[in-house]
């Protein structure tokens, strides 16, 4: 059979096959106006409320949470935008749930917090920002529980800002290794600690002070000058 | 056989354009395809539209990009993780202090969009405030890590945190906060349950706030303390990092087919101000802008500031972030930063910073733009006011005081976006977190407009949402938005607090 034929047939059968649907994946809730598709990241990927109705993820496109940990983004870039995408979805699914008995949907939910530290693991959240999507997932399967939903938000913060004081450390100590940060702190201490002795204050002697250290910086780090 | 065949190819052809017309029909301007999508894992998209002598040849200052062989950290094939990535200081990027200047970055491979953020994190004007940059990090997290247990203790007692709604002392920066707490975009965010829209699927490239000036300085300026004993300079560098960064997502990532660019705070202020150099160098088919809580007020400057109370705040930044300082320009002559945005912007006037919002809408007709917000929002206000109308400090009166010039200033804004057809607004009642300031922090309870059945998550979908028609809604009925509040509110307002707000 020529190419010609085999083409859209094949083209028709992928289609039929529900490649259509997961070309365009959808990234709004079902109730939101507005809804649009965008392409799903995988072909084979469960396509997270398409229009309104919750796909269910391939077995084997849901990781555990160990699994998760032990891929490389940068590596493995089809293992890991595979493992996001049916994080999306599984998170759509359960959203969208109000369905399932209590247990059931408390256990699903644990899961969840499980995956969600261990994509914070390979830098899928900003520092503490896995918190935030804890917290959401905790008032889904704890809010009738004020005070286990309490001690998680202080868990879950003490995290956050852990990691936040972790991030401003990690910052600060980098700088401290920086040679020509380091010595431009030096040199400017000493440049405005001249100028302030030496000229009587007032508007020219803080533009001098703001010339002198912007071309100090200048010299060091080879800035424009303003 | 033949005669089949060819049947069954005609009827497949048709089909096939049946089922892909529709689908293609559906799929978001600049989305790659499934099979294109594969191809990126592997081969990552490069910049398309680098930045050009051309780019720069409307731009009064100097714009370099980061040198050759400078390992700027980027790696293009890295996706859905977020990167850190430096911009040499040979850019003219750099914080306050004058240490480097770095911006993150979060790519897709499944789409040419971008949501670009501007950081939150105050401002300052005086040796008092920019001495205080980075409260948190240097001396008040372990303050607030330590008071989390007893914060649990008194909400189950009561319900709620007591003596956390009054922000007391001078006004100050609370910079260093925002990237944990929950305080960067929830917008910026691929699996958030509350929030769900179309832009968390996009490239995030989110930019920090290290220079006190709601990215709007345009120079070093020295402080002195009030006793004068001290001393300090002040890299007030915002446009510049803005610049470079924007020269960086030029020359790294593809054309974007859609941008949105938000912010929250000082950084909802930079996006507003910013918004016409992104959308005319990175020159998407459709553009959006967001801005959360970063109000640019009408403020004539020669009119009354009972009528305007904005003023006074703005002419303290003007004289110290520079922006009517002359500066020689790479052209010839010398400009202003005000005269640039004038420049860029008919309709903008450099006498009253809020015709940012009416230039920007009839610059960009097809564009769709909104500010939201809260009638009850202290943070803001109280850096709008409080260093500059002498009655706010007795504390008895403070916050009904300086809420009745936020109100008047949010009816002032609301007036004047109303009759843009291109420009939304979306302002709560009352939200505890931060004191009502910002609704894309933090976390999205309590930030619906009941009286009209809108959600934050349907006014951005309908906002990002070519054709949808415009929201202009303001809450007017919100008693029982005090009742709703959650322990992460309550943190939130403690962070204040301890930041010395």
């Amino acid at each position: 059979m020529p190419l010609r034929v085999w083409l859209p047939l094949a083209a028709l059968v992928l289609l039929a096959a529900g490649e259509a649907g997961a070309l365009f994946a959808n990234h709004l809730l079902p109730s939101e106006p507005g809804r649009r598709s965008a392409p799903s990241l995988l072909p084979r990927q469960a396509d997270a409320g398409l229009g309104g109705e919750a796909v269910a993820a391939l077995p084997g496109a849901e990781l555990t949470p160990l699994q998760v940990r032990s891929i490389d983004p940068e590596r493995e870039p089809s293992r890991w935008v595979e493992a996001v995408e049916a994080l999306r979805a599984r998170l759509d699914r359960f959203a969208s749930d109000s369905t399932s008995e209590h247990a059931r949907r408390r256990e699903e939910g644990e899961e969840l917090l499980r995956l969600v530290d261990a994509f914070a693991t390979r830098k899928f959240y900003l520092p503490g920002q896995q918190s935030q999507v804890k917290l959401e997932i905790a008032r889904q399967i704890y809010g009738d529980e004020p005070e286990l939903m309490a001690e998680l938000t202080r868990e879950y913060e003490t995290d956050a800002l852990n990691e936040a004081q972790r991030f401003e450390e990690d910052r600060e100590a980098e700088l401290a290794r920086d040679p020509r940060f380091q010595a431009f702190k030096a040199q400017e201490a000493a440049l405005i600690d001249s100028i302030v002795r030496s000229t009587p204050p007032g508007p020219e002697r803080d533009a001098a002070v703001a010339s002198e250290t912007a071309a100090l910086h200048h010299r060091i780090f080879d800035d424009p000058l303003p | 056989m033949n005669r089949i065949t060819r049947r069954i190819a005609r009827w497949g052809l048709v089909a096939v354009g049946m089922l892909v017309a529709p689908a293609l029909a559906r799929a978001e301007v600049g989305d790659y395809s499934a099979a294109q999508t594969a191809v990126n894992l592997f081969v990552p998209p490069r910049a398309n539209a680098p930045f050009t002598a051309a780019d720069s040849a409307d731009i009064p200052i100097q714009v370099k990009a980061n040198p050759p062989g400078f390992n700027d950290g980027f790696r293009p094939g890295s996706y859905y993780v977020w990167q850190q990535v430096s911009l040499d200081p040979s850019t003219g990027a750099k914080c306050a202090d004058g240490s480097p200047y770095k911006i993150f970055v979060n790519r897709s491979p499944a789409t040419s969009n971008v949501l670009i953020s501007e950081e939150l994190g105050g401002a300052c004007w005086s040796y008092e405030t920019c001495q205080s940059i980075n409260p948190l990090g240097a001396t008040s997290l372990p303050a607030l890590l330590s008071q989390l247990g007893n914060l649990v203790t008194q909400f189950l007692t009561t319900g709620h945190i007591d003596g956390l709604t009054a922000i007391n002392n001078s006004v100050t920066v609370v910079e260093p906060l925002v990237l944990a707490s929950g305080l960067g975009s929830t917008l910026m965010n691929r699996s958030t349950l509350e929030l769900r829209n179309k832009v968390q699927a996009w490239t995030y490239v989110y930019l920090p706030y290290c220079t006190g000036d709601t990215l709007l300085g345009f120079g070093a300026t020295t402080y002195s303390s009030a006793d004068g004993t001290k001393t300090m300079v002040y890299q007030h560098n915002g446009v510049r990092n803005t610049l470079a960064a924007l020269v960086w997502i030029k020359n790294n990532l593809e054309k974007p087919g859609q941008m949105l660019l938000t912010g929250q705070s000082a950084g909802g202020v930079g996006s507003v101000a910013s918004y016409t150099f992104f959308r005319d160098k990175l020159r998407p088919t459709y553009g959006y802008l967001l801005d959360d809580a970063g109000p640019a007020f009408p403020a004539p400057l020669a009119a009354s500031d009972t009528r305007y109370p904005s003023i006074r705040l703005h002419k303290k930044i003007a004289q110290v972030w520079h922006w009517n300082e002359p500066v020689p320009t790479v052209q010839g002559g010398t400009m202003t930063l005000m005269q640039w945005e004038e420049r860029q912007l008919p309709g903008f006037t450099h006498t009253d910073f809020g015709t940012v919002n009416s230039a920007l809408s009839r610059k960009y007709p097809a564009d769709r733009l909104a500010f939201v917000s809260a009638n009850e929002d202290f943070v803001f206000s109280s850096y709008s006011y409080r260093d500059f109308y002498p009655e706010l400090a007795d504390p008895t009166t403070q916050r009904a005081l300086t809420l009745a010039k936020w109100h008047t200033d949010v009816d002032n804004l609301t007036s004047a976006l109303a009759p843009l057809p291109n420009f939304h607004y979306y302002v709560i009642g009352y939200r505890r977190a931060l004191d009502s300031h910002t609704l894309t922090t933090i976390d999205a309870y309590n930030t619906s407009i009941e009286e009209q059945g809108l959600t934050l998550n349907g006014f951005i979908g309908n906002l990002t949402t070519q054709g949808a028609p415009p929201i202009k809604a303001r809450e007017r009925n919100y008693a029982a938005d005090y009742g709703r509040t959650n322990l992460l509110h309550d943190v939130s307002l403690l962070a204040l607090q301890l930041a010395g707000l």
